[in-house]
């Protein structure tokens, strides 16, 4: 079967480093960009199956993505992972609810639990 | 509803005539439905309230930012719907009301707000009147951009249309009157809505611009996906989706034949005022595809061909024949009407790499234009050279730009003349004006008179200078805009000079394309206008429907009470 590919975005390098080798350790292909702009480039070039995707980024952040993403005809099939410090029930309600990613994880995280939503998010039906 | 995948043709309500074919771009409303069913207990009211403040703060100055773009763009109607919606955000019944439900239920902001948007909202539904439901979507519209601003996501509103980088056909369930802004993108062909009133703003704009539109479609926005190929027929108010090859060449034919429709109308009509004064209505060439836009248009003629574009648009000095081939081309275009080719107006902002100019502390008040051609005589050689040599191919007039001393004038002249005598021409054949644009000049136009055959008026550089505020910097446009009025009398001042020596004055600066501004301009004396291809038709109408009498009539009265 195809590797799954999943691009990480997040301006925090350690993060970026953190998910890369755990992501790919789990038998993802994984790619990464440090910044909003540079994402929704690489998104467009090589459409993922699925964004780690940060909130509070320069440039252009994660609310902003997310509903270019799940507004686009070719790419609404793409799942978001939304990973943020932003821990209110307001941001998770925005996020979830308002702006549709497919999950919203709040940092600090457990890694395990990332890669059972991942694993979840890509077993769902399109 | 699935995606139409074959062709299919819908008929709906026009709101704006004309074709557009092109790409569908699905623009979807953020999705505010939850703050509906989630709300949050709030322990801190006193912090939720100053929330609540600071987010009306917020809106309150988007909605003033938004007015003076518009009106500093000259979008009166536009910047009409944000002064109202301003003032709708003063409302304090209604803030108050969202205040005590606040307090009483200990919940937060945006719960309580959606739901009294959603009385008001139903409270002017159900009284089934069409001005009573127009004033409904304005209230909306305020309070939705509060809820957003409440929530931080105001800015995602415009998500991927926001980046567009080619033109596309919009496709909304609705518009709602704050999207206006959107119909300010170049990027708009055409607009497709399943909702939406012949009477609302978004019909009375779409007109105004010339952008066909389409509403009371069903569906439209679940059956077409972005890039769906769309062809908007508002003449007969039908969408058709993925249409064939016939429908395309039918539709390009319909189209092409509606430009000549409104070239032959502005060609009827734009000569003359109803009092029979004649107004010519020439265009700014930005590029020379302006030029065939033009023609289509009805412009009689090339206003300011910038002899700059070509030199600005390439790694390397040109040689004379490379740039003269570039005016004939343009010449050619114009197809034997006049063309206005303006010297080079580098330094300042425009400084082509391979000429390396030195940098001035106050470029814009430094050596540009004329100044800079008379410091580099070996460039202003061979440049006029080409310009002149032009002058074989088709009608031309040379215009002299930054020009704030005679002498300038008078050495520009025989620089001219050597050439022409060079090249075998008659001199008298090829007019040479003189940019007006330092008000030292404007002021005293007198001692420049008998060395110009015309006057070109440059208002974007002379507001710059008379108000001291950089037309590069977008946040000084209050200080250019702060007197039209003396602006308009600075201009009759020059009119009324340059008239008693039966010399043309014309204005080319963007000014000239907002209708009040023509009119004031018209019956100062201006006779020329010069503007982007798109503001012709607008103008043609006006000048065949206004009275020059009355125009200059309005404007005596208005500088002599």
């Amino acid at each position: 079967m195809k590797q799954k590919k999943i691009l990480i975005v997040d301006d925090d390098p350690n993060i970026r480093i953190l998910l890369s080798l755990n992501i790919g350790a789990a038998g993802y292909e994984t790619f990464t960009a440090e910044n909003g702009l540079k994402g929704l480039e690489l998104i467009k070039q090589d459409k993922p199956d699925l964004i780690v995707l940060d909130v509070m980024m320069p440039q252009m952040d994660g609310w902003e993505i997310c509903k270019i993403i799940k507004d686009h005809s070719d790419l609404q099939s793409i799942k978001i992972l939304m990973l943020t410090a932003k821990n209110a029930e307001r941001d998770k309600m925005i996020g979830r609810h308002i702006l549709k990613a497919d999950d919203y994880m709040t940092k600090p995280f457990d890694i395990t639990e990332l890669l059972q939503s991942i694993e979840k998010l890509l077993a769902a039906p399109e | 509803m699935q995606s139409v995948t074959g062709s299919a043709q819908y008929e709906g309500v026009s709101l704006s005539p004309g074709i557009a074919i092109g790409p569908a771009f699905h623009l979807k409303q953020i999705d505010l439905e939850a703050t509906k069913r989630f709300s949050f207990v709030v322990d801190n009211m006193e912090a939720e309230l100053k929330r609540l403040d600071g987010a009306v703060q917020k809106s309150r100055q988007q909605l003033h930012t938004l007015q003076h773009a518009m009106e500093s763009s000259k979008k009166k109607e536009a910047a009409q719907i944000f002064s109202a919606q301003h003032l709708l955000l003063s409302d304090v019944l209604f803030l108050d009301k969202v205040r005590a439900l606040m307090t009483r239920k200990r919940v937060n902001a945006e719960h309580v707000l959606v739901l009294e948007i959603e009385t008001v909202k139903s409270k002017f539904n159900d009284l089934h009147d069409e001005i009573f439901r127009i004033k409904s979507l304005d209230i909306q519209d305020v309070y939705y951009r509060l809820l957003r601003n409440l929530l931080e996501i105001e800015h995602v509103r415009l998500g991927a249309f926001g980046r567009l980088d080619t033109a596309v056909i919009l496709v909304a369930e609705k518009l709602l009157p704050s999207d206006i802004v959107l119909l300010d993108k170049k990027h708009l062909l055409g607009i497709v809505l399943e909702e939406g009133s012949t009477v609302s703003h978004v019909a009375i704009i779409t007109k105004s611009l010339g952008i066909p539109a389409i509403t009371n479609i069903p569906g439209i926005s679940t059956m077409v996906r972005s890039s769906t190929s769309l062809i908007v027929d508002g003449y007969d108010a039908k969408v058709i989706v993925n249409p064939s090859h016939a429908d395309l060449s039918h539709y390009k034919r319909k189209q092409e034949l509606g430009r000549r429709e409104t070239a032959a109308h502005c060609v009827r009509h734009s000569r003359h005022t109803t009092d029979g004064k004649t107004i010519k209505l020439e265009i700014n060439v930005g590029s020379l595809e302006d030029i065939d836009e033009g023609a289509r248009l009805g412009a009689e003629g090339i206003g300011l061909l910038r002899s700059e574009l070509f030199y600005l648009s390439r790694p390397r000095l040109p040689t004379i024949e490379e740039e003269c081939g570039f005016y004939r081309e343009a010449i050619g275009k114009n197809s034997g009407a006049t063309t206005t080719i303006r010297l080079l107006d580098i330094g300042a902002d425009k400084s082509p790499s391979y000429l390396g100019m030195q940098r001035e502390d106050c470029s814009q008040l430094g050596t540009r234009g004329i100044r800079y051609l008379l410091e580099n005589k070996p460039l202003f050689q061979s440049h006029a050279g080409a310009v002149v040599r032009a002058a074989k191919f088709g009608p031309i007039k040379i215009l002299v730009p930054f020009v704030s001393l005679v002498s300038e004038m008078k050495e520009t002249r025989e620089i001219i003349r050597t050439i022409c005598r060079k090249e075998q021409l008659d001199e008298r054949t090829i007019p040479i004006g003189m940019m007006v644009e330092i008000p030292s000049t404007a002021l005293s136009l007198s001692p420049f008179i008998p060395y110009a055959d015309f006057f070109s008026i440059g208002t974007n550089d002379l507001a710059q200078y008379l108000f001291a505020a950089s037309r590069e910097n977008g946040k000084l446009e209050p200080y250019r805009n702060q007197s039209g009025a003396l602006l308009v009398s600075l201009i009759r001042s020059i009119c009324s000079q340059v008239s008693l020596h039966g010399k043309e004055v014309s204005v080319c600066g963007e000014i000239a394309a907002d209708p009040e501004t023509a009119k004031q301009l018209i019956g100062s004396g201006v006779t020329t206008l010069s503007v982007q291809p798109k503001s012709i038709p607008a103008l043609c109408k006006l000048v065949s429907e206004s009275s020059y009498a009355d125009l200059k009539q309005s404007v005596d009265n208005f500088f002599c009470q």
